[in-house]
């Protein structure tokens, strides 16, 4: 009987055991556990957002349905967001990824921070399909120095540089050209050896210094702090919730405990004379 | 929250009661037993593992929570009477089924 009581165990162990691995061999989706058992209803997302709460901060959930506060961000904190998921009200959420975790903001709470989608979609109309008439592979696969690679163009921030390019019509070519206020044209990368949205200055490839847009650039305005300003909304909510569970916790235990009591413990004595 | 609560005990007793049953618990008095036995230990964890989990992440959460649910569990058949020869071990068995099976109904591979 204990064999087969310690073999039901080990059995049941494993089965229990050999969930976890299967739910972690994604790595690029997010170490949280709302997203792990939601994550048929989250949609991939991808991009860097502004915090921007009514009152100066944003406020960072453990879940969007727990409402328990995990973090506090300053306005105009840089977050990534990587997927959403909407609520039952219809409340867009984003789970923040970080070195120290993860939380939930509401994605009415943030403002995304201009990126190379963006560029491209405002600047449809002056985009042109990318020639190579002016022999710009050849002349960037020839050159010497490091080649700066853009978020896009005028941002004035690199993701890093090339040293040796090995773009080409037939692998790593440039899908699209632009050409600035400055007359300099730059090239689209969709995808170069791990980098995504890489723009290429093509007339001065190799300046880390090249004019920054500031109408592009210009941080997007954001609430301000205000001492005076009243709670956030879920701070009452989250509070009650919290007491009415807590007080149903109580509750439950004080009368299980107090039937455990009478029927059991009483009667067993009982029993026992 | 007090949904995820009363789910969470549903499913516990659900699963726990009729693994008593099963186990040697065959009694009307003793499957109570078990129920009630659920209901002061299953409440009180959520509750907890709700509280501290922002704080402490993964298994250093559950772990000792599960293990002092457990213990608790195995000491109540014993002090109530359970005609159990293992308490502890018959507690440990429940509960490690109804983790088991509440993982893998979370992450959606039974229902």
């Amino acid at each position: 009987m204990k064999k087969r009581f310690v073999s039901v165990f080990c059995a049941l162990m494993l089965g229990a055991l050999s969930a976890f691995p299967a739910a972690a061999d994604v790595i690029i989706e997010p170490d949280d556990s709302f997203y792990t058992s939601h994550w048929e209803e989250c949609d991939y997302l991808g991009n860097q957002y502004y915090a921007n709460g009514q009152t100066g901060t944003l406020t960072g959930y453990r879940s969007p349905e727990s409402k328990q506060e995990k973090k506090t961000f300053q306005n105009g904190e840089l977050l990534y967001i990587s997927f959403t998921y909407t609520d039952e009200t219809g409340t867009d959420w984003g789970v923040v990824e970080q070195n120290d975790g993860t939380c939930w903001v509401r994605l009415d709470e943030i403002v995304r921070k201009y990126d190379s989608e963006l560029f491209r979609e405002e600047h449809a109309d002056a985009l042109a399909p990318f020639d190579d008439q002016a022999g710009d592979y050849e002349r960037l696969r020839d050159l010497d120095g490091e080649i700066v690679v853009w978020t896009y163009p005028g941002s004035g921030e690199s993701s890093g540089t090339i040293t040796e390019f090995e773009g080409g019509p037939d692998s790593f070519g440039f899908s699209e050209c632009y050409t600035d206020e400055n007359g300099l044209r730059w090239g689209y990368i969709g995808y170069y050896y791990g980098w995504r949205d890489c723009w290429i200055c093509l007339d001065d490839p190799t300046n880390a210094a090249l004019p920054v847009n500031e109408t592009l650039t210009a941080m997007p305005v954001l609430h301000q702090a205000q001492p005076d300003a009243p709670e956030s909304e879920h701070k009452p909510e989250r509070s009650t919730e919290l007491l009415l569970a807590g007080g149903l916790v109580v509750a439950v235990v004080g009368m299980t405990a107090v039937l455990l009591v009478v029927f059991y413990r009483r009667k067993n004595s009982e029993d026992l004379h | 929250m007090i949904h995820a609560l009363l789910v969470s005990l549903a499913l516990t007793l659900a699963i726990e009661v009729p693994a008593a049953w099963l186990l040697g618990l065959r009694t009307r008095h003793m499957l109570g037993l078990a129920v009630l036995v659920n209901c002061l230990t299953n409440p009180l964890v959520v509750y907890l593992y709700w509280l501290l989990a922002p704080a402490v992440s993964g298994a250093a959460v559950w772990l000792p929570l599960e293990a002092a649910a457990v213990l608790a569990e195995g000491a109540l058949y014993r002090s109530c009477g359970a005609p159990l020869r293992h308490p502890f071990l018959f507690s440990l068995l429940l509960n490690a089924l109804s983790y088991g099976l509440g993982v893998l109904i979370q992450y959606g591979r039974i229902l």
